[in-house]
């Protein structure tokens, strides 16, 4: 026995409207994207004339082991930065960030590792709970939809603080990278200590430094830090836009098919009853007949 | 253009001197402007201003390769033609090499941006807030902002 034609269409309607929802979602998303994005192509290159900086200054033969930023000690006390998104819908993105912490954090504790985990957004932090993990500080308000550099200085003085304090040996960011637009695999990034960056030094002269060159690597630090985290999160906005939107646009295109098919049941089941209807007058006008 | 020159008193001309300069044109610098948050400027221009730490610093092209720390105040770009684009800009890094020089500043505000009510607003809550300074750090970081205001203040006119 076929469904009520009634029935199916209630279910047509509000497969339709759940379509308008996600069709929306999927616009908003577009819309946030695009901002999203230009936000990461613009803190990119602020970032990388940083780190041009600081092998500028590597190369002029200053030694960085007096700064602590980049001293690597031998203990085993690693914080990890889980970076999430606060809100869901948004397809596997979530889910795969924090599988990657959780491998991260599994690895290193077999390694021996004490661990301490800072969590942002919502869906990280209820996911990590729910796995029974302890979290040390979470992050929901500080994570803001539309980052700025005082986000990232924010963050900066909340991870650097264990680091410079020794109570950590190493701070690790799993965050999703922007590679481009298709893709933004979930990563682990060694915030701390910085790798003194060898890079061989393209003219020959080494540079005048004004003042001088330890100087500029005191004021050059605390902004490389804060423009790297600025750009982890502008990344981790930008690739939850994608995901968002990709998630909406699969659940529209569901919701398009599903509204094909259920007209197409609802037809069928319309034509049988009329056709039921057709035949039991006949059967009556047959039996007055007779 | 060469021949229009006087000849030089110890002879004539080597190359890779005035001469050859002028018959090329004008140098350039390439001068990018970038900060955390946008890119500011990018373009071939003829000279630099910036305000380094401990005061102005110019560039012309062919300039030796430096690097400095910058301060408050205004970043001026000579540009072809005898236009000047002026920015007020705070902190950051100056980087010159090889004609190509790179300015990172922490804000950065236009000519055609500058609100003057508010850097006026700010510089007199600065100067009040100057006349009793608690800690050096604090005094420092006061006299920078005065500087960032004034700068503003600068740029946007009387």
């Amino acid at each position: 026995m076929p469904e009520q034609p009634k029935v199916i269409r209630r279910r047509i309607r509000s497969v339709s409207s759940t379509k308008k929802i996600t069709r929306t979602m999927e616009m908003v998303a577009t819309a946030k994207l695009r901002a999203a994005q230009q936000r990461v192509q613009s803190s990119g290159p602020y970032l990388e004339n940083l780190r041009k900086l600081m092998a500028e200054i590597g190369a002029s033969g200053v030694d960085v082991s007096r700064w602590p930023h980049f001293s690597v000690r031998p203990g085993k006390r690693t914080l990890l930065f889980l970076v999430t998104a606060n809100r869901g819908l948004c397809g596997a993105f979530n889910t795969n960030l924090v599988r990657l912490a959780r491998d991260t954090y599994r690895a290193k504790e077999a390694d021996g590792h004490q661990l301490r985990l800072f969590v942002a957004g919502k869906k990280g932090i209820s996911a990590l709970r729910y796995q029974g993990f302890e979290l040390e500080r979470t992050y929901v308000a500080e994570l803001s939809d539309r980052p700025t550099p005082q986000d990232g200085e924010f963050f900066l003085g909340e991870l650097i603080g264990p680091f410079l304090a020794n109570e950590v040996d190493e701070v690790l960011v799993v965050y999703p990278h922007w590679e481009s637009i298709g893709r933004q695999p979930p990563t682990v990034l060694r915030l701390f200590p910085i790798a003194p960056e060898g890079v061989a030094r393209t003219s020959g002269v080494p540079p005048l430094f004004e003042p001088s060159a330890e100087e500029i690597l005191d004021r050059l630090l605390p902004l490389y830090g804060r423009q790297l985290i600025y750009s982890v999160l502008a990344e981790a906005v930008a690739s939850e836009q994608v995901a968002r939107r990709i998630a909406m646009k699969l659940a529209t295109d569901n919701a398009s098919d599903m509204v094909t098919r259920l007209t197409r049941d609802y037809n069928r089941a319309r034509q049988a009853v009329i056709t039921k209807e057709i035949a039991e007058i006949l059967g009556g006008a047959e039996a007055l007949k007779e | 253009m060469s021949s229009e020159l006087p000849e030089h008193p110890k002879g004539a001309l080597r190359s890779g001197n005035i001469a050859d300069e002028l018959a090329r044109g004008p140098r350039h610098l390439h001068v990018v402007v970038v900060s955390p948050a946008q890119p500011i400027f990018e373009g071939d221009v003829r000279w630099v201003t910036v305000p380094a730490w401990d005061g102005q610093l110019g560039i012309w092209p062919g300039h030796a390769a430096i690097v400095a720390a910058l301060g408050s105040g205004l970043l001026r770009i000579g540009q072809d033609a005898g236009k000047v684009a002026r920015f007020a800009v705070r902190g950051g890094f100056l980087q010159v090499g090889e004609d190509k020089v790179t300015i990172l500043v922490d804000s950065a505000v236009a000519e055609a941006d500058v609100d003057t009510a508010e850097a006026r607003r700010e510089l007199d809550e600065t100067v009040a807030a100057l006349r009793h300074p608690k800690t050096d750090e604090e005094f420092a970081e006061l006299l920078d902002r005065r500087a960032w205001s004034e700068s503003r203040l600068k740029l946007g006119g009387p």
